[in-house]
């Protein structure tokens, strides 16, 4: 399955640039929402 | 205010060598986001008569003092998982359908940014639904503690515990990458010219629902994940034998919470801020306000969680905060019902089936406001706490609200889904059956809360009998209303009136200027936003 044709969202970046920047979001976020579930089940885990 | 239009046209001419797969096969290995966005919106059709029978079954139940037709267990059975169906399984899959289908047609991109991952998304659901409703059938029934799952009632599940628990997890994890997904694309897939003060309204409630998603389901996930070790692995997080507080769960599930009655309502503003322009044939009265008060509302949503839990006991400043943070929900809320009013004054109106939907959503989601501040009311609250009054003031929000947000987005874009216009007469037809039936079902909820009928019970006192068959006849009612959308909706797939590219009268947005049905690829070249 070949990934959606990408177009850029800046004038002057290239898909490269876009599909980089496509995944690093995807991942930052991703991060966060484990961060999200580990953190409040560490947090927890420190007041019971 | 999004004043795009566009240039490029070049929205249809690859279809001939990029149309879908043909078969099953084409719906199990889609990544097409008009694909995923069909079978987001199908699925929760049908998700949305699973719930709704259990509703049924509930208020069949409630229509005489007495049990009549089944026992209490089962009967707590059906309450929770009429919610949890009704929220992970219906309406929050329909939003995402919307979003699947219009976010990418609407910033100009030619997909999802992510198009696997959405693929992925999906297809959890079913299974993740699966196993919730299988867990009906399993040694000691299913959840029967509420959707809140408070520890330690929920712990006395039988074998359908972790099950209910993975499937939480499992929808979880959907609603996660699907968030993911849409604010990765909004963020990078905009048209070049496409600023984020020119997004459509519903991209930009979109794009602060997935926020929300992303801040607030993994908290739930924490707080079930430690639910299931409490249970299995020795852990004593919330049980106050072992130095744990049952309470402390409470408060994990309201953060989670609180922030997801915006992520359920929010798409909703959205869609009803396409419509009202549409058809009052004028631009969003207070675009940028519109936006403010959008992120407001999700900002708000996390300092308000401890409303639900007055009479758990807390500190008296506790209660202030609360009280107060809850009530300034009211003013973003009241600037939106504001600009929604603004945007009708003095407009061209003409009142199609969206538009009634969008009406009647602004009417009777206000009325849910409106209980919902005097619940914020601590000392009320003490008094309104767990009765029918709470299930009066949610379903309006969540019925008339939510649910009629999503309706009326289905008939503003059918045309533009299927090529075809749908039957406006019986279209209004289903939008005035379910306006009575809705108030019929909800309104004399309120009575019997104010008059002390506690919710979540099979049986009551006799002085409550009148209202509640009165309800239980709005609900069959309503329930039968729903038999003719779906009929509107087979019919419109089926065939009728061709739709024009731009189907309403002039209406605003990148989506009208691709033809109806619209191409399965739209947009492999970007348009130029003026």
């Amino acid at each position: 399955m070949a990934a959606a044709p990408r177009n850029p969202s800046r004038p002057g970046d290239d898909d490269a640039v876009v599909a980089r920047r496509i995944r690093r979001t995807a991942w930052l976020l991703g991060l966060l929402a484990v961060v999200f579930y580990v953190g409040f089940i560490a947090a927890t885990a420190l007041r019971s | 205010m999004s004043t795009a239009t566009t240039h490029g046209h070049a929205h249809d001419h690859h279809d001939d060598h990029h149309g879908p797969a043909k078969g099953l096969m084409r719906w199990v290995t889609t990544t097409n986001h008009k694909d995923i966005g069909t079978l987001y919106l199908v699925f929760a059709l049908v998700m949305l008569f699973v719930g709704g029978a259990m509703a049924l079954i509930i208020r069949l139940e409630l229509f005489q003092p007495g049990l009549q037709f089944v026992n209490p267990d089962f009967f707590n059975q059906m309450t929770t998982m009429h919610a949890l169906i009704m929220v992970f399984g219906m309406i929050m899959p329909a939003f995402v359908g919307f979003a699947n289908w219009m976010i990418p047609m609407m910033i100009g991109a030619p997909d999802m940014a992510l198009p696997r991952l959405n693929n992925w998304s999906f297809w959890i659901l079913p299974f993740a639904s699966g196993i919730l409703v299988s867990t009906l059938f399993m040694d000691g029934g299913g959840p029967a503690g509420g959707w809140t799952l408070y520890p330690p009632l929920v712990l006395q599940t039988g074998n359908a515990f972790p099950f209910a628990i993975f499937a939480v997890h499992l929808l979880g994890m959907s609603s996660i990458m699907g968030a993911i997904n849409i604010i990765v694309t909004i963020m990078n897939m905009r048209a070049p010219g496409m600023t984020l003060l020119k997004m459509p309204l519903f991209v930009w409630t979109w794009l602060i629902t997935a926020y929300l998603l992303i801040g607030a389901m993994p908290v739930l996930a924490g707080g079930v994940t430690m639910l299931l070790t409490d249970q299995f692995f020795g852990t004593s997080f919330f049980s106050a034998a072992g130095g744990g507080d049952p309470v402390l769960f409470q408060h994990i599930f309201w953060f989670f919470g609180h922030p997801e009655v915006y992520i359920i309502i929010l798409p909703a503003f959205g869609i009803v801020s396409q419509i009202i322009p549409t058809f009052s044939r004028k631009p969003l009265f207070g675009y940028d306000s519109m936006v403010y008060a959008t992120a407001s509302i999700g900002f708000l949503s996390y300092i308000v969680w401890a409303h639900h839990m007055f009479t758990v006991g807390m500190p008296l400043a506790g209660m202030m905060f609360f009280m107060l943070s809850t009530m300034l929900i009211a003013i973003p809320t009241g600037v939106k019902v504001f600009n929604w009013l603004s945007t009708m004054w003095r407009g061209s109106l003409t009142f199609e089936t969206p538009m009634l939907f969008a009406i009647g959503f602004l009417f009777l989601f206000t009325i849910g406001g409106f209980s919902g501040l005097m619940l914020a009311i601590t000392p009320a609250d003490f008094q309104y706490h767990d009765t029918y009054f709470v299930v009066a003031h949610f379903h309006y929000v969540l019925v008339p609200g939510a649910l009629f947000g999503a309706l009326g987005g289905a008939y503003y874009w059918l045309p533009k889904w299927t090529g075809h216009m749908y039957d406006e007469t019986l279209g209004k037809v289903h939008f005035w059956m379910s306006a009575i039936f809705v108030n019929v079902t909800f309104f004399p909820q309120h009575f019997l809360g104010l008059a002390g009928m506690p919710r979540r019970i099979p049986d009551y006192a006799t002085q409550f009998a009148d209202w509640n068959m009165v309800s239980s006849i709005g609900a069959f009612g309503f329930g039968f209303a729903q038999l003719l959308f779906v009929y509107v909706v087979i019919k419109c797939v089926r065939g009728g009136k061709p739709a024009t590219a731009e189907v309403w009268d002039n209406p605003e947005g990148l989506e009208w200027t691709v033809p109806s049905p619209a191409p399965y690829h739209t947009f492999d070249e970007a348009p130029v936003i003026k």
